[in-house]
């Protein structure tokens, strides 16, 4: 929606440009035959068919291009000229007639005819008596200079701040700037909230963990000024560990933190947990925000002084590779901007609360934005490697090894090679000496450790529908295989997913029991790195190699990449078998010949008991001696594989590319339509004039763009912090509109105090703790909940904060209040919690106790209850979470048994505890779930409702249920 | 630009910026409560009225996931059949062969065509049931679409957006209309695939929480236990449970005495009642028990190959009779190759039509029948088509180009076919239907604008249609 004034501006500056743009006509003569054709053909398939969307009327025209005079065609649209006058084959006009390029007319192909006449006339020098009008038109100019009066590109209050040794002082100052506030819009606060609210605050805010009835009780009796007492209290509070799972949260809420890329064919990111736990670890040792914002954005690129720091700052550019990108996408040149549309919206918002995205199409709309300072960014991003392209594509991986780890490693895998071949030598002559594989055919079992290559069995495996185990027929590795009993047709698959450390062309093979009533048509789909397929087995015929494998094909593979083979029992006819998935490396030199690929298991083989014995008792010498070291490679083999150095640990990050260099803008954001070239730059509205920035040769600018964010003199970074924390405090932003301080964004409510924290943030050391500490010692934090008249008719939203807020506990504070109080919550601290061989996120099993910020956070399928109560969208910077009122939550807190069992626990933890009274032990109840003590009539009530039950744990369990389903649990003040 | 009476907060702001100071104005406390009331409004599922006067009031969408071949069902090519085995150029679209040219051999139709009906409209031997509903069926055989691989063109689809993150289609009609029955959610979505797109197809994006799809069961498992997440208690008698009921809300009641007045408190009260008459409620539809075997029979329930989907078509009406907007059915999977994504073997195309052709069919006599059709715009159709020519032996690949889709009541022409693709069905040629246009006129048959259906978010207008859609008028009745 665009406001009078503006369009009186476009008016202004459209007219301005007319005069500008009429220069292009060329004199030229053409005559009366030409203007004849031009008039008989061409003007009137102008007019039937172009003109419509390419008139004269403004409103209407697309892709800027008007076919109203010669001028404007020679001008062309955004797309350059629409034609070569004398040269049709090079004109955009033909090729688009032609459906070459865009394809024009869209609905209804020119006919052959039309055709060749528009040719024709462009050979002729397109000739055109038509007369310029006011055809041309031009987009108008963004002002940067008058867009630098908006109040948040405004430099800040210029006082000079000191740091300051006396955080009462700030926190008096901050009184001071919202009394003033409140005075000229004459409400008036309401009265300091009692102990009990006030400890429920300062826990859930700082630490998202409820007060303990022990903790509740030494605070409402501290005999000290309530103030001091809580001072007390939040000093604690900002030391313990816990603080950062708190606030590490809402930052990863802001850097749309995800342990999977969802869309199609979600990838899994295993090691995002590392930028989880970066962020956590950053808050709790109050990482200066400047610093912290630096390391997000060029981590890689910044100096080091040790191997931690080194890493650390790797692990922080995960930030720029985490996003819910669709790595599916066919057109990788089009995946490629759109990662780079979303690094750059993301760091407007997250950093900046700048809507750059916006500027992708078009100069931004509302914001003075525009186009090339989108693509100035862009050619940052571009010079920076976010993609391995593959049919799906991957994120960058960097090594997080040290240079000893990696030589141990390789060295390792080298050993392993070594053994390997050894192994394959004495195999294969014992195999020669026909020692190996008459006895092959005679065993029932076979085990995966002699197995060359990656091997995954069937109890590996990821299966769904009900699948049988089985151990009946001959031959299969390990213990069994499974079968599909031939019921259940298209609901029944076994996926086998397994992880490459190496790269390259693998063999790719399955093993089955075959046998008269299987399937002759098992479908088994291969994903590989360029695709997947599908290959027929016929299982009721002996699997060719060794009697236990077949080969699909050979495929290739990269190394961590994902990967999987899929058995599924969709339109088979007979019982499906799955046991074992084996994938062999091609080009490796340790390479094991097909024939010889496994050995026997020996305790299994007693089936064939005397044969076996004969057969020991007649063997030659050499034989006998092929076999022990046959056996003694395989032990030394399985011995190094325990003992070796694990595969090396890998972080999500980005890399500068190797040709970094400016780009061009995209013409309507198209993907391969080339506009002019855009230096490499930042937002101009928040650079001073001159500042340019300086990238030398090689670099992608990603480390200036830090730099640039995090300057002291930058408008936004600061104002844009110190307002997020100012909203997880108070419930609701100075700026309401977190993520964007633009036109469209909301006006500060106290534009003053807003620049005076900034100001007093940067001047701490950009200290998240000290600026928590400013705020919470105000007397505006202190406030009660409670009802003004007067107050309330002025400002019924509260904008003054004339009153504290009521607010939902996020989801995270429900959940962990709910284990905490049930005693089952496990406190560990960090750490991948995505279960290991989890290669997708949907169907994923939740069980977990650990608190919530450790919960895998996936984009294809989230815990319920995060789904239910407005956990953070990880597809979005949000800044402000939802925080909705709906039945699906009434129904999941009344009927889902995660709550009901948190109950049943808690109970049981009540009953085995004693108390003086049974009144105390009500009392301990309300303290531990709502904080506070039961009025007359909750005990009253409490105590009737209690009595109608038999067992007493039992009624205590429904007393928290239905206290966990109150509003005081959902909400606090 | 938004001229829709129910969403005044457009309109403020649009005030708010046109006075030059934000700040200074914002202490006209009249406003400030407006402003708070405004945004109540738009954050709930009460109905609000449309832009104009809708065709349609609710949309039964039946997702046909995997993309079915349109030259195999319902866009007959009788050149394609001639040109079996011929060679033809192709320009790939995929990873590794996109812009290169290749050649491709063409594969005829596997199932024989036939004309149905006073429309005479050929429909293949796949679908016999539908083909007796060709007379109600609106095809638009020119459909084109973004993306090439499931995750994108069905994110696409549904959400008009291949990757961008943006609300789903049926959030953006109970945003644009509310619902009119309260004890039940707006939008609903029925088996959906937590694959290809997986939640995003139902998502409500950025528009408030409350649009989203409340999902009932899910793809691979049985219609017959398919249920609203956590409406059922297992844990409590119903005699328990009333009494649990009673005293939770016997506390809430004592808690907001001593709350300072507050509308939200109030409001989760009132979001205990709702969630417990939906659950009083809505087990109630859900179950099929009442239906007579007649009914059964035609949703071809009681036969094992179409049980599975006619309970979904079944429920799918149920829910529509119950005044749900926007209803979606899929007949989908969690697999690699989902459903109709035959790349070989295209007879297996049969297995999937005779799991959805009676059920389809059943569920168009019986909203026919019971006078549903008249207002209730029923949609089928899959992420995109296949191709005319083979991959590998006997496959068809994804066709983004060209392919068919067809809707039926609600205000579209009945017996009627809208676009055709090229002589052999591969591109799209005359009238062509970007998915964006048909978005553009689903909703509009709702009565909604596609251009004033805008959401601001992060400082924009969103729309479904992004910066495209048109209304294909011609297909409107």
């Amino acid at each position: 929606m665009r406001t009078k004034s503006r369009i009186t501006c476009l008016f202004l500056s459209t007219l301005a440009c007319l005069h500008t743009f009429s220069i292009t006509g060329q004199e030229t003569d053409f005559s009366s035959r030409q203007i004849d054709f031009f008039e008989n053909k061409i003007r009137p398939l102008f007019v039937n068919h172009c003109l419509e969307c390419h008139g004269a009327d403004r409103a209407k025209i697309r892709g800027g291009l008007q076919l109203t005079c010669r001028d404007a065609i020679l001008k062309g649209g955004d797309s350059g000229p629409a034609l070569i006058p004398g040269d049709p084959e090079d004109s955009l006009l033909i090729r688009c007639v032609r459906y070459e390029d865009y394809e024009m007319p869209p609905d209804h192909p020119l006919s052959d005819q039309q055709i060749q006449n528009l040719v024709e006339w462009i050979e002729m020098g397109a000739p055109d008596p038509r007369v310029a009008g006011a055809e041309s038109q031009s987009p108008p100019e963004i002002d940067i200079a008058a867009g630098r009066e908006f109040w948040a590109f405004q430099p800040r209050g210029t006082k000079i701040i000191r740091p300051t040794d006396d955080p009462d002082w700030v926190s008096r100052k901050i009184d001071h700037f919202m009394n003033q506030a409140r005075n000229e819009a004459g409400v008036s606060t309401v009265s300091e909230a009692t102990r009990p609210v006030l400890l429920r605050r300062v826990y859930l805010a700082l630490i998202g963990l409820p007060p303990t009835p022990e903790q509740y009780d030494h605070f409402v009796a501290d005999p000290e000024e309530t103030a001091i007492a809580l001072s007390q209290v939040v000093d604690d509070l900002l030391e313990s560990k816990h603080f950062g799972e708190r606030w590490g949260r809402h930052w990863l809420d802001v850097a749309r933190f995800a342990e999977s890329s969802g869309g199609g064919r979600s990838l899994m990111f295993p090691d995002a947990w590392r930028f989880r736990d970066y962020v956590i670890d950053a808050y709790n040792h109050d990482k200066p925000f400047d610093q912290f914002t630096r390391e997000q954005i060029a981590g890689d690129l910044l100096p080091w002084t040790d191997h931690d720091q080194k890493i650390e700052q790797i692990v922080a550019t995960g930030f720029l590779a985490l996003g819910p990108t669709n790595y599916e996408q066919q057109d990788k040149e089009l995946l490629r901007m759109e990662v780079v549309d979303e690094q750059i919206d993301t760091i407007g918002r997250a950093f900046m609360g700048l809507t750059l995205g916006c500027a992708r199409c078009h100069d931004h709309k509302f914001d003075p934005i525009p186009m090339t300072d989108y693509y100035a960014l862009a050619g940052i991003f571009k010079s920076t490697d976010s993609l391995v392209d593959s049919n799906v594509s991957k994120y960058v991986e960097q090594t997080l090894a040290t240079a000893e780890e990696i030589q141990s490693r390789e060295s390792y895998l080298k050993q392993v090679n070594a053994l390997t071949e050894q192994r394959k030598n004495v195999a294969d002559r014992l195999k020669a000496l026909g020692g190996l594989e008459d006895k092959s055919t005679n065993v029932k079992s076979v085990s995966l450790g002699g197995l060359a290559g990656v091997v995954l069995d069937n109890s590996q495996a990821v299966s769904r529908g009900r699948w049988k185990s089985s151990s009946f027929s001959p031959k299969f590795i390990e213990e069994g295989y499974l079968h599909d009993e031939n019921k259940g047709k298209g609901q029944k698959q076994v996926v086998f997913s397994p992880q490459f450390e190496r790269g390259g062309r693998y063999e790719v093979r399955i093993s089955y029991s075959a046998g008269g009533n299987r399937a002759s048509n098992v479908p088994v789909t291969i994903e590989h790195q360029d695709g997947r397929d599908t290959v027929i087995v016929n299982q009721s015929q002996k699997p060719p190699i060794d009697g236990l494998f077949i080969s699909l094909g050979t495929y290739r593979f990269e190394a961590n990449n994902r990967a999987s083979v899929t058995i599924s029992n969709k339109g088979t006819d007979g019982h499906v078998i799955v046991d074992a998935v084996q994938w062999l490396l091609q080009n490796g030199s340790a390479q094991i010949s097909p024939r010889s690929s496994f050995k026997p298991i020996k305790k299994q083989a007693s089936t064939s008991e005397p044969a076996a014995v004969t057969e020991q008792a007649i063997e030659s010498p050499e034989l006998k001696s092929l076999r022990e070291s046959l056996s003694r490679l395989d032990n030394d083999l399985l011995a190094l594989k325990k003992s070796g150095p694990k595969p090396l640990p890998v972080a999500m990050s980005v890399k500068d590319s190797k040709t970094p260099g400016d780009g061009n803008l995209h013409i309507r954001g198209a993907v391969r339509r080339l506009g002019e070239k855009v230096p490499r730059g930042f937002v101009s509205v928040c650079c001073p004039d001159s500042s340019q920035p300086n990238i030398g040769d090689g670099q992608s600018g990603r480390l200036q763009l830090a730099n640039w964010l995090t300057n002291p003199q930058h408008p936004l970074t600061a104002r844009v912090y110190v307002n997020r924390v100012w909203r997880h405090l108070f419930g609701r932003g100075i700026v309401a509109t977190t993520d964007n301080f633009g036109e469209m964004g909301k006006r500060p409510t106290h534009p003053e105090l807003l620049d005076f924290l900034a100001n007093q943030f940067i001047a701490d050391g950009w200290s998240t703790k000290r600026l928590i500490k400013w705020i919470v010692q105000t007397e505006a934090y202190r406030l009660a909940h409670a009802a003004n008249a007067n107050s309330a008719a002025i400002d019924p939203e509260n904008r003054f904060l004339w009153r504290a807020n009521r607010r939902r506990a996020d989801v995270e504070v429900l959940r962990d209040a709910m284990l905490s109080i049930s005693g089952e919550i496990d406190l560990a601290q960090g750490g991948r919690t995505i279960r290991k061989l989890s290669q997708y996120d949907l169907g994923y099993e939740f069980n977990t106790v650990r608190r919530s910020v450790y919960v895998p956070a996936f984009r294809n399928s989230m815990l319920d209850i995060f789904e239910v109560f407005d956990f953070a969208n990880p597809n979005l910077v949000s800044g402000n979470r939802n925080s909705s009122t709906l039945p699906t939550q009434a129904l999941y807190l009344m009927n889902s048994p995660v709550v009901i069992e948190r109950a049943r626990k808690a109970a049981l933890r009540l009953c085995e505890r004693e108390f003086p009274s049974e009144d105390h032990r009500l009392r301990w109840v309300y303290q531990q779930v709502l904080g506070r003590e039961p009025s007359y009539r909750e005990t009253e009530e409490t105590s009737r409702f209690l009595s109608e039950f038999q067992d007493e744990q039992v009624g205590w369990a429904s007393v928290y249920h239905a206290l966990f389903a109150s509003l005081e649990f959902r909400y606090f003040q | 630009m938004n001229s829709n009476p129910s969403y005044p907060r457009e309109t403020r702001r649009g005030w708010l910026r046109r006075t030059a100071c934000g700040f200074g104005a914002l202490a006209f406390s009249g406003l400030l409560a407006k402003e708070a009331l405004a945004q109540k409004t738009q954050d709930t599922l009460r109905p609000r009225e449309p832009h104009f006067k809708p065709r349609a009031k609710r949309v039964i969408f039946i997702f046909m996931q995997g993309g079915p071949s349109h030259v195999d069902t319902l866009d007959y090519k009788p050149e394609l059949l001639k040109r079996d085995g011929q060679e033809i150029d192709f320009t790939g679209v995929r990873f590794g062969t996109f812009g290169n040219l290749s050649k491709r051999k063409l594969l005829k139709p596997l199932w024989k065509f036939q004309q149905y009906g006073e429309s005479g409209r050929y429909v293949s031997s796949l679908f016999p049931h539908m083909a007796e509903h060709v007379d109600k069926l609106c095809m638009i055989h020119s459909m084109q679409t973004e993306g090439v691989a499931h995750g994108p063109s069905t994110l696409f689809l549904h959400t008009g957006a291949t990757n961008l993150v943006r609300p789903s289609m049926g959030s953006w009609i109970t945003y644009g209309l509310g619902t009119e029955n309260q004890n039940l959610p707006g939008f609903v979505t029925i088996g959906p695939s937590a694959s290809k797109g997986g939640p995003r197809n139902y998502s409500n994006g950025f528009l408030p929480t409350i649009f989203q799809g409340t999902t009932v069961g899910r793809a691979g498992q049985s219609a017959k236990d398919a249920r609203i997440k956590h409406i059922v208690n297992r844990d409590f008698s119903r005699e328990q449970q009333e009494r649990q009921f009673a005293f939770l809300q016997k506390l809430n009641q004592e808690q907001l005495k001593h709350a300072a007045e507050d509308d939200r408190l109030e409001a989760t009260l009132k979001s205990y009642e709702l969630a417990w008459r939906m659950q009083n409620h809505a087990p109630e539809i859900m179950d099929i028990a009442d239906e007579s075997p007649a009914t059964l029979n035609s949703y071809g329930i009681d036969q094992k190959e179409t049980a599975e989907f006619g309970r979904q078509c079944l429920l799918a009406r149920r829910l529509a009779e119950n005044d749900v907007r926007y209803i979606q059915i899929n007949y989908a999977d969690e697999s690699t190759n989902p459903r109709w994504d035959q790349h070989s073997n295209m007879p297996a195309h049969e297995t999937h039509a005779r799991a959805v052709d009676k059920p389809v069919a059943g569920l168009l006599a019986d909203l026919e029948q019971r006078g549903l059709l008249d207002d209730t715009l029923v949609w089928w159709g899959g992420e995109f088509g296949r191709t005319p020519f083979a991959q590998g032996r006997d496959g068809r690949d994804h066709n983004p180009r060209g392919f068919t889709v067809w809707l039926a009541g609600g205000g579209v022409k009945p017996g009627f076919a809208y676009g055709s693709t090229d002589e052999i069905g591969h591109r799209a040629v005359e009238n062509k239907v970007h998915m964006h246009d048909l978005h553009a006129t689903i909703l509009h048959l709702l009565g909604l604008n596609h251009e004033q259906l805008t959401y601001r978010y992060a400082g924009r207008d969103f729309r479904l249609t992004d910066v495209a859609g048109k209304v294909v008028t011609d297909i409107i009745a």
